[in-house]
């Protein structure tokens, strides 16, 4: 997962390479999905989450649709 | 895997973000067995429950490669906290490493499209600068097919 400048810059470079599946997402919906995906994992009683929280997580952040649909 | 093994393997797995948090580094397989106690066998099986748990990425050798947000070896991205600097996996774990350290940070990378210098910066848990994006190369449900790749 790499950082692009803009959405454009971004998908160009996707196109080239045939990564047809590819979604770029701005950092502050990353920075948001991150809280929820990533926190409290100093924690000793940290552990994977459930696949009902990851959902929770990517709606909370906003996001949506086919490319977030965890399985 | 019997419990109490499950146990030392999740006790292990705090032990090693904590050694990674206080010294910027993934610790081998050899310095878990000193640092936490055990045996390599013992060290090694509960590497692989954790990595078959997709909670780490293991290399060929068995040794730590990605304790996510951290990565063992050098990337493009590198994050520099107050707490220390840390190798990135990716540029979403460039953000998520100061979230998951609850602090700030900074990661300068380029665009790789328009070789721009990009400087990733995350304060009180907000992220600029705005317009920039991540490029997420597969869905969600695919992010551990290949991991390397993800």
């Amino acid at each position: 997962m790499l950082a692009f400048r803009s959405e454009g810059d971004a998908m160009a470079w996707a196109a080239v390479r045939g990564l047809e599946s590819a979604a770029a997402v701005g950092i502050g919906t990353l920075g948001e999905l991150s809280r929820g995906w990533y926190g409290g994992r100093m924690s000793d009683d940290w552990r994977p989450l459930s696949p009902a929280a990851k959902k929770a997580a990517v709606r909370s952040a906003g996001l949506s649709g086919e490319f977030w649909e965890l399985g | 895997m019997t419990a109490p093994t499950e146990a030392f393997a999740w006790r292990l797995r705090g032990h090693l973000y904590r050694r990674i948090r206080d010294t910027g580094a993934v610790p081998s397989r050899a310095e878990l067995a000193t640092d936490f106690g055990g045996a390599d066998t013992e060290i090694h099986r509960a590497l692989r429950f954790l990595a078959d748990a997709c909670v780490l990425a293991l290399d060929e050798h068995g040794e730590v490669w990605m304790a996510h947000p951290f990565s063992a070896v050098p990337t493009p991205y590198r994050v520099e906290t107050p707490a220390g600097a840390y190798w990135a996996n990716c540029a979403w774990d460039a953000i998520a490493i100061p979230v998951t350290l609850d602090t700030d940070g900074r990661t300068s990378s380029r665009c790789p499209h328009s070789g721009a210098v990009i400087d990733l910066v995350v304060t009180g848990g907000r992220v600029e600068p705005g317009g920039t994006v991540v490029l997420l190369p597969v869905p969600a449900r695919r992010f551990w097919d290949d991991i390397g790749f993800t």
